[in-house]
């Protein structure tokens, strides 16, 4: 049985989770990056990644690129079925009322 | 949770517009931007190797390569801000190092220097063979990209070796700027 997942559920952490499962399963985004793409405020982003964090659904990994610290984020696989089950469950919901 | 048709919809619609967005972004780790790109060096210089005397030509290719390398490396060091793939990184720098000196070696050994268009079509095959390495490793549309202009260069070498410059300027240097162009605007 589909469910919704209630922690990807939330329109935040659905577009963090949506641009992260976009991109090949290997690769990690730059956190200025997702910010600017998702239109978030430092804050708002970091408040919604330890959530997907703390749930296993990202993976938050600091590196430094030249001389600058920089945060990258990626998808970990739990976090990819979860998300695909969110999205099929989702699609069953239109299904069930057609 | 209680999630009507319409909200599904509309969550449905926002996952496939960030989605889009994010592959946009970063257009699928800037294959359409180094297609782009080396389209339009292919055309200058295939365009100099038909036209002018081959001196002219010859430096026309190393002024349009320099200019093509810097804007691949500037395009590279910008998506690589961005995103992130351990384990490729390194890997494709160390690739396109060794094509660089197997792609010499070849050219050197074969006597391909006294023969401008044999040299042409062969670095171009070099070229779309680290187009599929490229593809099958990273991205399948730069495979088949690579996999088409090399059954150009081949075809024209053969068929027509008369005008093979300026079919590679043409078709070569098109497809790779065109693939590039449309892969950035439409692909999702």
């Amino acid at each position: 049985m589909l469910h919704l997942d209630p922690i990807i559920h939330q329109p935040v952490r659905l577009q963090i989770m949506a641009a992260l499962t976009a991109l090949p399963q290997d690769a990690q985004m730059e956190f200025v990056a997702l910010r600017k793409m998702l239109g978030l405020s430092d804050g708002n982003l970091s408040v919604h990644l330890r959530k997907l964090e703390d749930a296993g659904y990202v993976q938050v990994e600091k590196a430094f690129v030249g001389r600058k610290p920089r945060t990258f984020i990626a998808a970990t696989p739990t976090g990819r079925v979860a998300f695909d089950e969110h999205v099929q469950a989702l699609q069953a919901i239109i299904q069930r009322s057609e | 949770m209680n999630v009507s048709k319409n909200e599904a919809q509309t969550y449905l619609q926002i996952i496939e517009e960030v989605q889009c967005q994010a592959r946009k972004a970063l257009a699928h780790g800037g294959g359409p931007f180094f297609m782009m790109i080396w389209g339009l060096v292919w055309f200058v210089g295939y365009l100099g190797n038909q036209f002018l005397p081959s001196q002219t030509a010859g430096m026309l290719w190393f002024g349009a390569g320099m200019a093509g390398m810097t804007a691949s490396f500037f395009t590279g060091w910008w998506i690589s801000k961005q995103l992130r793939r351990p384990g490729h990184d390194a890997r494709i720098g160390l690739f396109w190092l060794a094509w660089l000196i197997y792609t010499s070696l070849i050219i050197g050994i074969s006597g391909a220097f006294s023969d401008l268009t044999l040299m042409s079509v062969l670095i171009a095959i070099m070229a779309m063979f680290g187009y599929v390495v490229m593809g099958l490793w990273l991205w399948k549309p730069l495979a088949g990209v690579g996999i088409l202009v090399t059954i150009l260069a081949v075809a024209a070498y053969l068929l027509l070796p008369g005008y093979v410059n300026l079919i590679m300027a043409i078709l070569g240097g098109g497809v790779l700027f065109i693939s590039g162009l449309y892969i950035y605007h439409n692909w999702r």
